[in-house]
C-alpha cells in the first residue's frame, strides 16, 4: 500500500505550480547585489568575463555566482556572450532591462539629492 | 489526534472557508449575479479546486458541508434538494482531480503539477461544475432552459479561479523562486 503523501509536500508542490503562473520575476537580494556590482563594472570596463566576476566575489562559491548569473539572464537583466576566440570564456553584458534598472536608480538618487 | 478527527476538522475548516468566500463574493459582486445559482464572477470556485487538489475526499466533504449550510440557510427548498445541490459543489472538482490522476496527468503528491496543468484543471473544474450543477437543476425541474444560466456558471467559475489564483501567484512571486 502506498504511503500517503504528507500534506506539506502536496501544499508546497501546489504553491510552486501556482507561483509559476505569475509572469513576474522578482530579484532576490543576492541577485540585486550582483546586478549592482555588474553595473559598476560595466561603467568602467567592457568585456566582463564570468570568471572575473567569480574571482572578485571570492566569498561566494563559483557555482552560486554562476547560478545567480543564470537567474539574472533568465529574468532578462544580463546577456551571456561566448568569446569567439575562446569558447570556454563567457562575457556578461548588460541588456536594455539592466540599463533601465540603472536609470531608475539614478532617477531615484536625483530625487533625493 | 486520530486521522478521522483530523479529517473531520479539515472538512469543517474547508466549510468555513467556503462560507466566508461565498459570502464575500455575494457582497462584492451582487450586481453581476445572473440568478440565484449563477454569478458572472464566482470566487469560491477557486476554493473548490484547491480543496480537491489538496484534500481529495475530505475536501469534497468540506465543500459539501459549506455549500449545504449556505443553501439551507438561503432557501425554503426541501433539505434533500439542498443536499443534492451541495453534493454537486464538492463532486465536480473531485471528479476532475480523480480523472487527471487516473490519466496519469498529476501524481498524488502533485510533484509533476505545472502551471499549464493548473490552467487546464481550472477550465475542467469550471466545465465539470457547469455540467453537473445544471444537469442536477434540470433533473430536479428547476432549470428554465436558458443557455445564459449555463454560460454564466462556466464563466463565473473560470473568472473566479483566474482572479484568486492570479492574485495568489503574484503574492507567491515575492517569496518563492520560479521552479526550473
Amino acid at each position: 500500500m502506498a504511503v500517503p503523501t504528507p500534506l506539506h509536500v502536496r501544499l508546497l508542490n501546489l504553491l510552486g505550480a501556482i507561483r509559476d503562473l505569475s509572469p513576474f520575476d522578482v530579484l532576490t537580494a543576492e541577485e540585486e547585489q550582483l546586478l549592482g556590482s555588474l553595473i559598476v563594472r560595466w561603467h568602467d570596463h567592457d568585456n566582463i568575463a564570468v570568471s572575473h566576476v567569480m574571482r572578485d566575489l571570492a566569498s561566494v562559491s563559483q557555482t552560486t555566482i554562476y547560478r545567480r548569473l543564470i537567474s539574472l539572464r533568465d529574468k532578462g537583466f544580463v546577456r551571456l556572450r561566448t568569446d569567439a576566440a575562446n569558447k570556454r570564456t563567457k562575457f556578461v553584458e548588460p541588456t536594455p532591462l539592466s540599463d533601465s534598472y540603472a536609470a531608475q536608480i539614478t532617477k531615484a538618487l536625483d530625487q533625493i539629492f | 489526534m486520530t486521522q478521522y478527527a483530523k479529517n473531520s476538522a479539515t472538512a469543517v475548516l474547508i466549510a468555513f472557508i467556503w462560507i466566508a468566500v461565498f459570502t464575500a463574493n455575494e457582497n462584492l459582486f451582487t450586481d453581476s449575479q445572473h440568478c440565484l445559482r449563477a454569478n458572472w464572477i464566482f470566487l469560491p470556485a477557486a476554493i473548490r479546486l484547491l480543496a480537491a487538489l489538496l484534500f481529495e475526499k475530505t475536501g469534497a466533504i468540506g465543500l459539501f458541508l459549506g455549500a449545504f449550510l449556505i443553501t439551507s440557510g438561503n432557501s425554503a427548498e426541501p433539505w434533500m434538494y439542498n443536499a443534492g445541490l451541495a453534493i454537486t459543489s464538492g463532486l465536480a472538482p473531485f471528479l476532475v482531480v480523480q480523472i487527471y490522476r487516473r490519466l496519469g496527468l498529476i501524481t498524488h503528491d502533485l510533484s509533476n503539477l505545472r502551471a499549464s496543468d493548473i490552467c487546464s484543471l481550472s477550465l475542467a473544474s469550471a466545465l465539470s461544475n457547469t455540467l453537473i450543477l445544471n444537469g442536477y437543476l434540470a433533473l430536479s425541474g428547476r432549470f428554465d432552459g436558458n443557455p445564459m444560466q449555463i454560460l454564466t456558471v462556466f464563466i463565473g467559475d473560470t473568472l473566479g479561479i483566474v482572479v484568486i489564483l492570479g492574485l495568489l501567484s503574484i503574492i507567491l512571486s515575492f517569496s518563492l523562486a520560479r521552479r526550473r
